[in-house]
């Protein structure tokens, strides 16, 4: 299975945001924080992107999570960006539960199978309740991420 | 209860889109549906366990629709898989 520390990394961690109020304010964070890292790839492209896919229907994947994703040009290797919020969200959930903990998949426009494999490691483990919490009890950057790709 | 076995045909296989659609079909139903891939038998009404099969193109499934509307269900979902989730590839 797709580890995933091979696609976050504490750059691209940011802990307990305050002051994202909606859906396109987390998504301008996400786009901002990528192009931080890269100047490669464009601010705008990226949000335009994120934002194209919500509007096909909502990110959220239940119990206050959300996967925004996107294939995006310039960016040669899959990213995440791991934003918890430090207050939740509206995200449109299926199960009207507001969101606060945010993975945003991004990947090079080529990538089929890596993608379906990430996407479904990172699944795998916001399946386990246990991990969610650890998630949510973090309060810095270091301390998400690395609770974020723990293997237990 | 019935069971079909059917082939993921689908460029992008089930990804974050085709599996909600695909939750989105399942939740309509009374009975009980799953998807089994290899030894894994997940509920086909939640998401996050139909996302973690990262089923990609020309993997092969099984549905399996146990309950009353069995039959309904049995048709819609292998139809929205046979149609590529309405997906251009």
């Amino acid at each position: 299975m797709q580890s995933l520390s091979k696609i976050l990394s504490p750059e691209l961690t940011a802990c307990s945001v305050t002051g994202l109020t909606n859906k396109k304010q987390v998504l301008e964070k996400i786009s901002q924080m990528i192009y931080e890292i890269d100047h490669a790839v464009k601010y705008q492209e990226t949000l335009e992107i994120l934002q194209q896919r919500e509007r096909l229907g909502s990110t959220a994947i239940g119990h206050g999570v959300a996967i925004p994703h996107g294939r995006i040009p310039h960016l040669e290797y899959p990213l995440c960006v791991l934003i918890s919020l430090n207050k939740a969200i509206e995200f449109d959930s299926s199960d009207a539960i507001a969101v606060d903990l945010i993975f945003a998949l991004l990947v090079p426009t080529e990538s089929d199978e890596e993608h379906l494999q990430i996407l479904a490691a990172l699944t795998n483990k916001l399946k386990s309740k246990n991990y969610r919490e650890k998630l949510r009890a973090a309060k810095t950057n270091e301390a998400l991420y690395n609770a974020a790709i723990s293997e237990r | 209860m019935l069971k079909k076995k059917i082939t993921i045909q689908n460029k992008l296989g089930l990804h974050a889109r085709a599996s909600m659609k695909l939750i989105s079909a399942a939740g309509r139903f009374e009975c009980d549906i799953f998807i089994k891939h290899n030894d894994t038998k997940v509920d086909a009404k939640d998401i996050m366990n139909v996302m973690g099969l990262a089923a990609s193109k020309g993997t092969e499934i099984e549905v399996i629709t146990d309950g009353k509307d069995e039959e309904e269900a049995m048709t819609t979902i292998t139809n929205l898989i046979k149609n590529r989730f309405d997906e251009e590839e």
